[in-house]
């Protein structure tokens, strides 16, 4: 990984948002009908429609609405969602970490089981173990999300209610420090499993494949040949190789950390990134959309970039081949 | 309530499913389970009686319904879907409430292009459509045919907007008296020997609206039975509404929700609404039907707007430039533990009586429970457009008139009393309309809410031309405060509809008002005085308390409410 590599890496992403930009403000001036146009109340008059649009600043020409969305971008002030009227970045700001909470820990706890129940099923190849991993797997990965977690809601909030319903407080909320803690654990618990339970059947068997394949390898025998552990042959030799494809994986796995689950928080009615985007897209809510999507590919293309990186790190092939490049 | 039920009762004895039976039979038990009240003398009533009032956000459907069978929930409203109603009818710890709904559902013609251009296909093709059989099969009988351009519900609609008019050998006749005729395949053809070519009919999408997507197949299936070559396309609804707005359409199916009051008509019917943004869709354009509808815009008094509302519905019954299909009921669950829940034949148990009565049956104290569907966003009451904020700000401010839950007409609130009186040049200038303000009432920190509050909302609004209250106030030519401290606003026209818009204002202090700089990025919610947010003190029977972004919309009793002391209990 040379300077010169790195610059132009760098170069390629820069290059790669600016498009971005451009093809947020015009795909969301394509689409038909604008925040106003879609409100159908006869007591609200097409005069008054209109004194909406200039509030809004619809009723200024495209070219100066462009470069005002240039500046609000480029200096990150996104200005005022046409919804809420209420600054963007206080809105993403104000939803962002239940959502990151919900993600990062369902994505920690799919990942971990799945990649290890990989490893067991490769290690198990033709048993019983590897057979349940596979269709356990199938299942969880191929059954519709609203599906499982409605399911969920009912046996395990409704029928037997050892979790709530919504939320991520008691209505009225504990007042005590430790008890807020616990009741909000006890709120994200039902959501966080069922996103795991959903996520870790394509963790497996991704991981699966990928183990089957090296555990076949040369260099695999060579270090049982050598009278290696079966733990330092599995992790030390056979892991380590299938590393960088998970990193990748995992690293671009980092948007959807943000950008949130829809369906999960509506479901659970958990106040989050996913459904602010929803409704920003269907109600024709530039600044926030434009924002929220900007922000994801930024985020995207810092992902990538440091995937790269972390490719480089632990994969000892992709240095050398950096530096003789 | 009455002819609800006659309407459900003839739906059953016609042709059922298992399904319908069992869910129309629960519906004719509603008055015997349900904690309706007799009607009394709103008002005569006191309240409110909880001490609080919790707004619980839960955007899902489903769950909702089971936060409600979990009794996490005491009151949900807004119920649409069939199945969902069913559900909650078999819960014995759930009351249901029906009632006629503001929801009417329309099948729009594009009056301006062949062949609906042509007002006696529109009237054929308005007698293929069986309302019934639509509203059987598809929503279990939990809503009723219309026939007239008002919903039922409303006091203004003409008595006949249940009449039957499906006829499809009529329709047929009535096409060929016209000259048309039908190919081999059973296309109609036109007087001239062109067949119709096909003609689309828009919907929403069905991922996001099923039942209206269902509904489109079975009116292109009506429409088909007498030769109309109608296809079905689905769209997305906001590309469906530009469509609608540019007149690139033949036919779409499009559901309005539609206040008490007629004047909505001239919005939807007459030729100066047929503009870009206008909600003229149809392309209407009928000299009778405009100077019906100016006349009903622009009546000086009530006797004159029911002339013109009445001729206007007539004459839209004629020229059919849409075929009103259904009307929704409003359906409501209310847990069983509380007593004093208001329900009539026009609002169903979420309603602000409701929430004024309300009582646990076992005495102990509690707040109330009831679904918000949506997230409020932003409790500025100028900029907030959701009706779920609205929810919110509707129990903390107060306007001068109320509305009637048994009637549906104007009744006092804020003002005592009112007169409307058409002044100026030969007595046919301006409307002026003088209220008279209750005397001692308070804001919700205690201090004095004046006439002078009052005249300062509507200058503020008018000055500052807020979109959401625009057409409310742009009228409005002066306000003034008489000699013997009557608020008189003067318009610059002459229309009856004014003092239902200037009259159902929210009233802010004008203490509040004075300091606001900048109305649009205002935040109500910035500066705490002791009796909670300063920019959202209000008048109305509720504070806020907490609003917890995403969680919940916990509001207080105000203590200094007009009606919280009466003692006069008025129910029989």
């Amino acid at each position: 990984m040379s300077s010169k590599w790195f610059l132009r890496r760098l170069f390629s992403s820069i290059a790669v948002l600016a498009a971005v930009l451009v093809l947020n403000f015009l795909l969301f001036r394509v689409m038909p009908g604008d925040a106003v146009s879609t409100i159908i109340d006869p007591s609200f008059s097409p005069e008054a429609k209109e004194l909406l649009r200039e509030l809004y600043g619809l009723d200024k020409p495209l070219k100066e609405q462009f470069f005002i969305y240039i500046k609000q971008m480029l200096t990150f002030k996104f200005g005022l969602s046409f919804l809420s009227r209420r600054p963007v970045w206080e809105e993403l700001l104000s939803r962002l970490p239940s959502t990151l909470i919900l993600m990062s820990l369902s994505m920690f706890f799919s990942s971990v089981l799945g990649i290890w129940l990989g490893i067991k099923a490769a290690l198990n190849r033709g048993k019983k173990l590897e057979k349940l991993v596979l269709r356990l797997g199938a299942i969880t990965a191929s059954f519709p999300g609203f599906f499982v977690q409605l399911v969920l809601l009912m046996l395990l909030a409704r029928t037997f209610p050892l979790f709530p319903l919504r939320g991520s407080l008691s209505v009225p909320p504990p007042t005590e420090a430790t008890a807020i803690v616990i009741d909000y654990i006890w709120h994200m618990a039902l959501p966080v499993i069922s996103l795991t339970l959903m996520g870790f059947g394509g963790w497996a068997l991704y991981v699966r494949n990928l183990m089957v394949r090296v555990l076949g390898e040369d260099y695999v025998l060579m270090a049982r040949a050598r009278g290696l552990s079966e733990k330092r042959v599995v992790y030390g030799h056979s892991f380590r190789t299938i590393l960088p494809p998970i990193l990748t994986i995992l690293l671009m796995s980092v948007p959807g950390l943000v950008s949130g689950a829809v369906i999960t928080e509506s479901v659970f009615s958990l106040y989050g990134i996913g459904t602010f985007l929803l409704e920003a897209v269907s109600g024709h809510d530039y600044p926030s959309a434009g924002a929220a999507f900007y922000l994801l590919a930024l985020i995207t293309i810092i992902s990538n970039l440091f995937a790269d990186i972390i490719y480089g790190l632990a994969d000892p092939r992709v240095r050398i081949e950096g530096k003789n490049q | 309530m009455k002819r609800i039920l006659a309407f459900i009762k003839k739906t059953i004895s016609k042709k059922n499913t298992a399904r319908i039976i069992i869910s129309l039979t629960l519906l004719l038990f509603i008055p015997h389970y349900s904690n309706s009240l007799e009607r009394f003398d709103p008002q005569k009533v006191y309240g409110p009686r909880i001490d609080k009032l919790c707004m619980v956000i839960i955007r899902n459907s489903d769950a909702q319904i089971l936060a409600a069978q979990k009794g996490e929930i005491d009151i949900m409203g807004d119920m649409a879907l069939p199945s969902d109603i069913d559900r909650l009818s078999r819960d014995p710890n759930l009351s249901m409430s029906l009632a006629r709904g503001f929801h009417a559902f329309f099948l729009l013609f594009n009056n301006k292009a062949a062949p609906w251009d042509d007002k006696y296909v529109r009237q054929a093709a308005a007698q293929a459509l069986d309302r019934n059989n639509i509203v059987r099969t598809i929503y279990s009988g939990y809503c009723e045919p219309i026939n007239t351009w008002l919903p039922p519900v409303s006091p203004w609609a003409l008595p006949e907007s249940g009449k039957i008019i499906f006829d499809r050998k009529a329709s047929r006749a009535k096409l060929k008296s016209l000259g048309y005729s039908w190919n081999l395949a059973g296309t109609l053809v036109t007087p001239e020997g062109k067949t119709i070519p096909r003609l689309k009919l828009l919907t929403p999408l069905a991922r996001v609206a099923p039942t209206t997507a269902e509904l489109a197949e079975q009116i292109a299936d009506s429409l088909h039975a007498v030769g109309f070559p109608v296809e079905v396309e689905p769209m997305d609804f906001s590309v469906m509404i530009s469509k609608l707005d540019r007149k690139d359409y033949s036919l779409a199916v499009l559901a309005w929700g539609m206040g008490r009051n007629p004047d909505s008509l001239y919005s939807f019917y007459h030729s100066v609404m047929d503009v870009e943004g206008g909600y003229n869709v149809t392309g209407a354009n009928d000299v009778k039907l405009d100077e019906a509808l100016h006349e009903l815009r622009f009546a000086s008094d009530k006797a004159e707007a029911e002339v013109a509302s009445e001729k206007a519905q007539k004459l839209l019954s004629d020229i059919v430039p849409s075929i009103p299909i259904y009307s929704r009921f409003s359906v409501a669950a209310v847990s069983k533990k509380w007593k004093n829940i208001l329900t009539t034949d026009k609002i169903t148990a979420d309603n602000f009586w409701t929430m004024m009565m309300a009582e646990p049956k076992d005495g102990k104290m509690r707040a109330l429970n009831m679904v918000l569907a949506e997230e409020p966003r932003n409790l500025n009451p100028f900029v907030a457009s959701s009706a779920y904020a609205w929810q919110v700000l509707g129990m903390i401010y107060e306007g001068m008139i109320g509305t009637d839950p048994f009637t549906l007409e104007d009744m006092p609130a804020l003002a005592e009393s009112w007169e409307v009186r058409t002044v100026g040049a030969d007595g046919a200038g301006q409307t002026e309309l003088s209220f008279k303000i209750k005397d001692n009432l308070k804001w919700n920190d205690g201090s004095a809410l004046t006439v002078y509050d009052v005249k300062k909302t509507i200058d503020f609004l008018k000055k500052n031309q807020v979109p959401r209250f625009y057409d409310s106030v742009k009228d409005v030519e002066s306000t003034e405060v008489s000699a013997d401290g009557k608020l008189v606003v003067r318009m610059s026209n002459v229309s009856y509809w004014h003092l239902n818009k200037i009259g159902s204002l929210p009233i802010i202090p004008q203490k509040v008002l004075n300091e606001i700089k900048d109305w649009q990025n205002w935040n109500p919610l910035e500066k705490s005085v002791d009796s909670g947010p300063y920019g959202l003190i209000g008048s109305g029977p509720f504070k806020l308390e907490t609003y917890k972004a995403g969680e919940y919309v916990m509001m207080e009793k105000n203590k200094y409410y007009r009606m919280l002391s009466n003692p006069k209990r008025s129910m029989k």
